[in-house]
C-alpha cells in the first residue's frame, strides 16, 4: 500500500515488532481489561444483583438536599455534585476546591442516600480519600481501575498506561506501512503452510480489518492518561502562569456577574423533571456550583440524544430554578475544541448509543487482544529455529494471555462469595493477586507447556460455568425475579458466562498431535 | 556524521527528543491556536493533538533519510514554541518594569 | 434500526469481495475470482452505506457502521477460510 525502501521497511519493522514484544504484555493487560470494562457497568448490576430500573434522579430529592445542606458546613457549599451509586443510590458530595501539593483536589462531606430516601452513610475527607470502592461495586471499580492505571498510584499507573497507548499508535502506524499489500491480504488466511504464514496471516488479518479502531482507541486512551498528569499542568503553566484553578474554570466553568448574596436554591424536583422532558432522559450527573447564593447555577449532563456522541448538557439558574440554556460539555459556547474534547469519551468507551455501541467496541477489543497475542506468537514462531531460548518468553506470552482472564474470573468469583459478607473491597483484589500467583506457579513447575496451557483454558471455561450457579447459591435474584423488575442484564450475563464456559470446555478437548513444518525464509518486510 | 553517531542521533531525536519536542509545541500552540467563540481551543486543541503531534515527531525521525533535516525540524519547532511560551512570561515582567 | 440495516449492507457486499478474492482463492489452489475493476466498484459500494450515515446527520450510527463492518470483515475472512487443515 505505501511503498518504503527495504531499509526504512525494515526498521519499521523492527520498531513494530520491538515495541510490541517489550510493551506488549502490559499493552494486553489493559486492552483486555478495557474490553471487560465496556460493560463494567453491566457486569457492577449482574454481580451485586441490582434489580432497581428507577433512576435516583426520577424520585424526590429536593427536600433531602436541602436538609443535607443545612447540616453541612457552609465551606463545602462552593459545589455540590449529585450522581447515582450502587443500586440506584444517590450520591450528593458538598465540597470546595483546594491545592495540595501543588495538584488540585476537592475536600468535602459525601453523603448516600438509599432508594427510600434515608441517609445510608456520610464521610468526611478530600475525593482521594472518600471515592474508593465499595463493597457493591468493589469488582466494577476494580475492573476498570486495573485499565485506567494497572493499580499503581497516580501518576505513574496513568503515565503508564499512557505511555503503552503510545505504543499502541506506534504499531497500529508501523503495521500500516510496513505492509505493502494491506488490501491485497485483507482475506487471505493460510491454513495449511507452515506456522510463520498461518500466524503473519492471521495477524494481519485481524489487525487490518480492526486498525481504524486500534488508532482511535491508542489515541484517545494517551490523551485521557496524559491529560491531567501531563497535559494540563503545562498548559496551564503556558497559558495561566501555573494557575490550574484558572485553566478549569475557563474551560468547564460558567462565568458571570458574582452575586454572593445568600438564596435558598430553586425547587431541584422541578428542574430534574424539566431537565429530564428537554433531554429525553434522567441526568446522569448533575452540579451544582455555589450553592446557596443569588449567583448559583446547575448543571445537569444526559446521555447522548440518539444519532449523537456528545452527551446533552443543560444549564439552569440556581436560584429561581429557571432554565437558561442548552450548553456544551466543555465551554460555555459551542467549538471546534470543545466538541473536539467532548466526542473523546464516547468514542473511547463506545457507550454513546447504548447496549448496540457497547457490544461492538467489546468485540473490537476483543479483536485487539486477538491482534497482540497472534503478534507476539508471530515474534515467537520466527525465532524458533534461531534459539531455544526464548522458551520462557513462550511460557510468559502464555501466563498472561489465558492466565489474565482466569485471574479476573477468580475476582469475580470472590467477589460475588465476599459481597454477602461486606468483604469484596478486601477480597476481590486479593482473588486476583493468588489468583495470579497460581497461575505463575503452574508457568513455573508444569513440564509440558500444552498441558499447562490447556489447564488454564479450563479453569477459565469451569470458573466462568460456576459464576452464575454460584450467584443465584448467595442469595442473588433469580432470572424471574430480574425480569419482572425490567433487568435482563441479570440472566443475559448469566447466559453469556454459561455459554462461553460451555465453548470454551467443548474447545479444550484434547486433539490430534501436529507436525512442524520447517520454517520457510521470510522477506525483511515480514 | 558517522553511521554509528547517525544511528544515536536518529535514536535521541526518535526518543526524548520528539517527547521534549511534543511537549513544548502543545506549551507554544496556547499562544498561536485561535480561541474559537468560547475561548478555549487555543487550550484543549493542543491537548488533544499532543499524542499526534509525538506519533509525527517519532516516525519523521525514524523515516526521514537525512538525519539534518530531522534535527533542523524537531530544533526549529523547539525554538519557536520555546519561544513563543518564554515571550509570554516575559511580557508581565517587561509591563511591570514600564 | 440505521446502523443495523447499514452493517447488513456491507457485510453482504465485503462476503462478495471474500468470495471472489484472487489471492485468496490461489492460497486455497482454486482459479478465477474477482477482475480488479469489479472489486474496487463493490469496495466503493460496500463504503456506501457509512457515507450515508454521515450524510444523514448521524454519526453514531457511522461509528458503529465502522466498527460493525470492520468486525464482520474479519468474521468474514475466518468464515471463509476456515478449513480442517493440519495446523
Amino acid at each position: 500500500m505505501i511503498h518504503l525502501s527495504k531499509e526504512k521497511t525494515k526498521l519499521m519493522v523492527a520498531v513494530h515488532g520491538w515495541s510490541g514484544i517489550l510493551l506488549g504484555l502490559l499493552l494486553y493487560a489493559v486492552v483486555l481489561t478495557g474490553t471487560a470494562a465496556v460493560f463494567a457497568e453491566e457486569v457492577g448490576i449482574w454481580s451485586a444483583g441490582h434489580v432497581r430500573t428507577t433512576s435516583a434522579f426520577a424520585r424526590p430529592l429536593d427536600s433531602a438536599i436541602r436538609d443535607l445542606a443545612a447540616h453541612t458546613p457552609e465551606r463545602f457549599h462552593e459545589g455540590v455534585n449529585l450522581f447515582e451509586m450502587g443500586d440506584h443510590d444517590l450520591g450528593v458530595y458538598f465540597h470546595r476546591d483546594e491545592m495540595a501539593g501543588g495538584r488540585p483536589i476537592t475536600r468535602g462531606v459525601y453523603y448516600r442516600i438509599d432508594a427510600e430516601g434515608r441517609l445510608a452513610s456520610a464521610q468526611r475527607g478530600t475525593d482521594e480519600e472518600i471515592f474508593g470502592p465499595s463493597n457493591d461495586d468493589a469488582l466494577k471499580t476494580f475492573l476498570v481501575d486495573t485499565h485506567v492505571r494497572l493499580h499503581l498510584p497516580n501518576p505513574w499507573g496513568l503515565l503508564l498506561t499512557g505511555i503503552l497507548g503510545l505504543a499502541m499508535l506506534v504499531a497500529a502506524i508501523s503495521g500500516l506501512l510496513i505492509h505493502r499489500h494491506l488490501l491485497k491480504d485483507i482475506f487471505t488466511l493460510r491454513r495449511s503452510a507452515n506456522p510463520v504464514l498461518v500466524d503473519r496471516d492471521r495477524h494481519s488479518v485481524a489487525g487490518t480489518w480492526s486498525l481504524p479502531f486500534a488508532f482511535v482507541l491508542a489515541f484517545t486512551g494517551s490523551f485521557f492518561s496524559f491529560y491531567g498528569t501531563v497535559g494540563v499542568p503545562i498548559v496551564a503553566m503556558a497559558a495561566f502562569g501555573g494557575d490550574v484553578g484558572a485553566l478549569n474554570e475557563t474551560v468547564y466553568g460558567n462565568p458571570g456577574k458574582a452575586d454572593p448574596r445568600p438564596a435558598p436554591v430553586g425547587n431541584l424536583d422541578r428542574i430534574m423533571a424539566d431537565a429530564t422532558r428537554r433531554a429525553g432522559g434522567v441526568p446522569t450527573f448533575v452540579g451544582i456550583e455555589k450553592f446557596g447564593r443569588a449567583d448559583a447555577e446547575i448543571t445537569s449532563y444526559h446521555q447522548p440524544a440518539a444519532g449523537d456522541l456528545e452527551p446533552a448538557t443543560l444549564l439552569y439558574r440556581g436560584a429561581t430554578g429557571q432554565f437558561e440554556r442548552v450548553k456544551p460539555a466543555i465551554g460555555t459556547r459551542a467549538s471546534a475544541g470543545g466538541s473536539l474534547v467532548g466526542i473523546m469519551a464516547p468514542m473511547h468507551f463506545g457507550n454513546f448509543a447504548g447496549l448496540l455501541s457497547k457490544a461492538v467496541w467489546f468485540a473490537l477489543g476483543f479483536a485487539m487482544c486477538y491482534v497482540s497475542l497472534t503478534g507476539f506468537r508471530l515474534w515467537l514462531v520466527r525465532r524458533r529455529g534461531e534459539a531455544r531460548s526464548l522458551d520462557w518468553l513462550d511460557r510468559t506470552v502464555t501466563t498472561v494471555a489465558v492466565g489474565l482472564p482466569v485471574a479476573l474470573i477468580a475476582s469475580a468469583v470472590a467477589f460475588i462469595i465476599a459481597m454477602p459478607e461486606g468483604t469484596a473491597v478486601f477480597w476481590t483484589p486479593a482473588a486476583f493477586v493468588i489468583a495470579s500467583a497460581a497461575v505463575i506457579a503452574g508457568a513455573a513447575l508444569m513440564r509440558s507447556p500444552a498441558a499447562f496451557e490447556r489447564a488454564l483454558w479450563l479453569a477459565m471455561a469451569i470458573g466462568m460455568l460456576i459464576l452464575p450457579p454460584l450467584r443465584l447459591a448467595l442469595g442473588g435474584p433469580g432470572w424471574a425475579a430480574a425480569i419482572d423488575a425490567g433487568q435482563p442484564i441479570i440472566p443475559a450475563l448469566d447466559l453469556a458466562f454459561l455459554a462461553a464456559g460451555g465453548w470454551l470446555t467443548w474447545r479444550t478437548k484434547p486433539r490430534r498431535a501436529v507436525t512442524s513444518e520447517p520454517l520457510a525464509t521470510l522477506m525483511p518486510a515480514e | 556524521m558517522s553511521g554509528s553517531q547517525g544511528r544515536w542521533a536518529r535514536i535521541l531525536l526518535a526518543g526524548p527528543g520528539a517527547v521534549l519536542v511534543a511537549l513544548v509545541v502543545m506549551a507554544g500552540m496556547t499562544r498561536w491556536v485561535p480561541p474559537g467563540p468560547a475561548g478555549i481551543d487555543n487550550l484543549v486543541v493542543p491537548l488533544v493533538l499532543v499524542p499526534l503531534i509525538w506519533a509525527a515527531l517519532f516516525f519523521h525521525a525514524c523515516l526521514d533519510r537525512s538525519i539534518a533535516r530531522v534535527a533542523i525540524v524537531a530544533f526549529g519547532l523547539l525554538a519557536l514554541h520555546g519561544g513563543l511560551v518564554a515571550q509570554a512570561f516575559l511580557r508581565p515582567s517587561m509591563e511591570q518594569a514600564r | 434500526m440505521l446502523p443495523f440495516l447499514a452493517i447488513l449492507v456491507s457485510w453482504a457486499l465485503i462476503a462478495s469481495l471474500c468470495a471472489g478474492d484472487p489471492k485468496r482463492r490461489r492460497a486455497l489452489r482454486t482459479t478465477g475470482g474477482q477482475t480488479p475493476a469489479t472489486r474496487r466498484l463493490i469496495a466503493a459500494a460496500a463504503c456506501l452505506p457509512g457515507l450515508l450515515c454521515l450524510a444523514a446527520g448521524d454519526p453514531a450510527a457511522f461509528l458503529i457502521w465502522l466498527g460493525g463492518s470492520g468486525l464482520a470483515g474479519w468474521a468474514t475472512a475466518l468464515w471463509f477460510n476456515r478449513a480442517a487443515a493440519p495446523r
